[in-house]
């Protein structure tokens, strides 16, 4: 499969600190942060833009009450559940069965048809059909989230283990390790790395579908809320919501992060190669 | 390949019992194209057999998708609206490409421009950019301009991240030897850069296809008359899951062919790389 964006963006992270010095760098990355900020506000105050694009300041003060009300709260606690149960049950799934595919051949042999043709799918269009089958419901949703979160992780999972150093392997055996004992002390720690690659991308597909799955049929959730609001012409609550669907994406991604980088030793989940 | 070790170890030690012609039998079973062709075939027999004890409309066994597809493909109907799926999206892919190369490119080369975007890339990264619909419509209107941008939106990002990392894979070395033997920054730029760059270019394309088709499918669920995504969503709104599943088979075989077609280009363009998978 396809080399992780979050890789080249960990690359890109540790290579931009030899670049320049890192007071340098933070001061410029402020300043121009700030700048976009300051006359996106300013066009908005001077009245450029139309009525319903709102400057960062309003959009604050938007979420900010949104989120004093209450609304917000309620809004997002099924948006989250349905993400996060549908992103640990595929991803758990597709990790299991990816190392499993990584080290037999015959479970991988069995898989790779099935696999080449599902996994090109966008996993969204099934959820019509599988609304009609399920309704419009929590059950639904996960389903879809959770089928999409399958197959990033299922594919690096599975890539992990096939790369696993043969000497390693070698060393097991004349250890006299058993399958088992293989299994578990060698291939799942050496292919980790890389399945948890597949795991962030599953997490950020999994908030993708969060969306995708409230925004049509009749829902609650961020998603349903934004889209609401944006026919009711409510647009401070559009925007609230924007920055809630935001801020779940770059939180849960931050919280990935720190869980990989203890269970991949100190290593970043993204430390896996080209190819 | 992890298997094949602990297989030869087997083999070795001699630990598969069993007479030679069970073996034989067992053998072929367990070749490759004969396990791969025994694991689509349960898979599509179990659908088959889920359908046909269900018996339901909304079950379609694979017979009646097949039925489905090929009136929808006589109707014409799907040719049509996948024909404005396909040009949409990848008018949004190349508008994502330019203007996300581009500044890959130049971020990659600049630290001042790579430290002004870093920022926007760490926190835009994660977020579901699918969340800005509605604004994007407000600004373009429920036409095609508003799935065009949004493809370019959601694509941004791994485009950008690809790009960016292929401009900095290129070896010192190299480098240093175009400035040596007297090459400007253009030649550098064709000659040393680009090159560099290209097997990371092809990844980025890779990743982004089937992230267009996922936006085109939803956008077109929205307030549209016009695409696959709608004719899913209206076949299903009218209980005829068959030609929904039908539909669901052809975006996934534009996924594929679009995947195999990147795979291909890149082997022709960055011939250099032979064997080297993606």
């Amino acid at each position: 499969m396809s080399t992780s964006g979050s890789m080249a963006a960990q690359l890109m992270r540790r290579q931009s600190l030899l670049g320049a010095s890192r007071e340098r760098t933070w001061l410029i990355s402020s300043l121009f942060t700030v700048l976009v900020l300051a006359v996106w506000e300013a066009l908005t105050m001077v009245g450029v833009l139309p009525a319903y694009i709102y400057g960062p300041i309003e959009i604050a003060r938007a979420f900010v009450e949104l989120a004093r009300g209450g609304d917000l709260a309620a809004q997002t606690g099924p948006s989250l559940y349905r993400a996060l149960s549908g992103f640990f049950i595929g991803s758990a799934i597709g990790v299991m069965l990816g190392l499993l595919a990584g080290v037999s051949r015959v479970f991988r042999d069995l898989f790779d048809l099935t696999q080449s043709f599902t996994h090109p799918i966008p996993k969204i269009a099934l959820f019509p059909a599988i609304a009609v089958l399920l309704g419009f419901t929590d059950k639904s949703r996960i389903l879809v989230i959770a089928i999409s979160a399958f197959y990033p992780s299922y594919l690096n999972a599975m890539n992990g283990a096939l790369g696993i150093n043969a000497r390693l392997l070698w060393v097991a055996r004349n250890a006299g390790a058993s399958k088992l004992r293989t299994f578990f002390q060698v291939v799942v720690p050496a292919a980790m790395p890389r399945a948890l690659v597949g795991v962030r991308i599953s997490l950020m597909i999994s908030f993708v579908l969060m969306v995708a799955t409230e925004v049509v049929g009749h829902s609650n959730g961020l998603g349903a809320g934004l889209m609401e609001a944006y026919r009711d012409g409510e647009y401070g609550a559009m925007y609230a919501g924007i920055v809630a669907v935001a801020l779940c994406g770059v939180v849960s991604n931050a919280v990935l992060q720190r869980v990989a980088r203890v269970l991949g030793g100190g290593r970043d989940a993204g430390g896996a190669g080209h190819g | 390949m992890a298997d094949a070790d602990i297989r030869a170890a087997r083999a070795v030690s001699g630990a598969v019992p069993g007479t030679s012609a069970g073996r034989g039998l067992s053998a072929i079973l367990l070749s490759s194209p004969v396990l791969k062709a025994l694991g689509l075939a349960a898979v599509l027999g179990a659908w088959q057999l889920y359908a046909t004890v269900n018996g339901t409309r909304l079950t379609p066994g694979l017979e009646v998708i097949g039925q489905s597809f090929m009136q929808l493909l006589e109707d014409g109907e799907l040719l049509e609206h996948a024909a404005i799926t396909l040009t949409r999206g990848f008018a949004g892919l190349a508008i994502s490409f330019l203007v996300a190369g581009l500044l890959g490119f130049v971020a990659a080369r600049n630290w001042v421009v790579d430290a002004a975007l870093g920022p926007f890339v760490t926190f835009g990264y994660p977020v579901p950019k699918l969340a800005l619909y509605p604004v994007i419509i407000l600004l373009l209107g429920l036409g095609a301009g508003s799935r065009i941008a949004q493809v370019a939106l959601e694509c941004f990002f791994p485009i950008f991240v690809h790009c960016y990392a292929g401009a900095r894979a290129v070896a010192p070395k190299m480098e240093w030897l175009a400035r040596n033997t007297g090459a400007g920054r253009w030649r550098l730029l064709t000659d040393v850069i680009v090159p560099s760059a290209l097997p990371f270019v092809f990844t980025g394309l890779r990743v982004a296809v089937p992230i267009m088709l996922i936006v085109m499918t939803v956008t077109e669920f929205i307030g549209d008359s016009q695409g696959l995504g709608y004719l899913i969503a209206r076949s299903a709104s009218y209980f005829d899951t068959a030609s929904a599943f039908a539909v669901v088979a052809t975006l996934g075989a534009i996924g594929f062919v679009s995947d195999r077609i990147v795979v291909e280009l890149r082997g022709r363009v960055v011939f250099w790389e032979k064997g080297a998978s993606l």
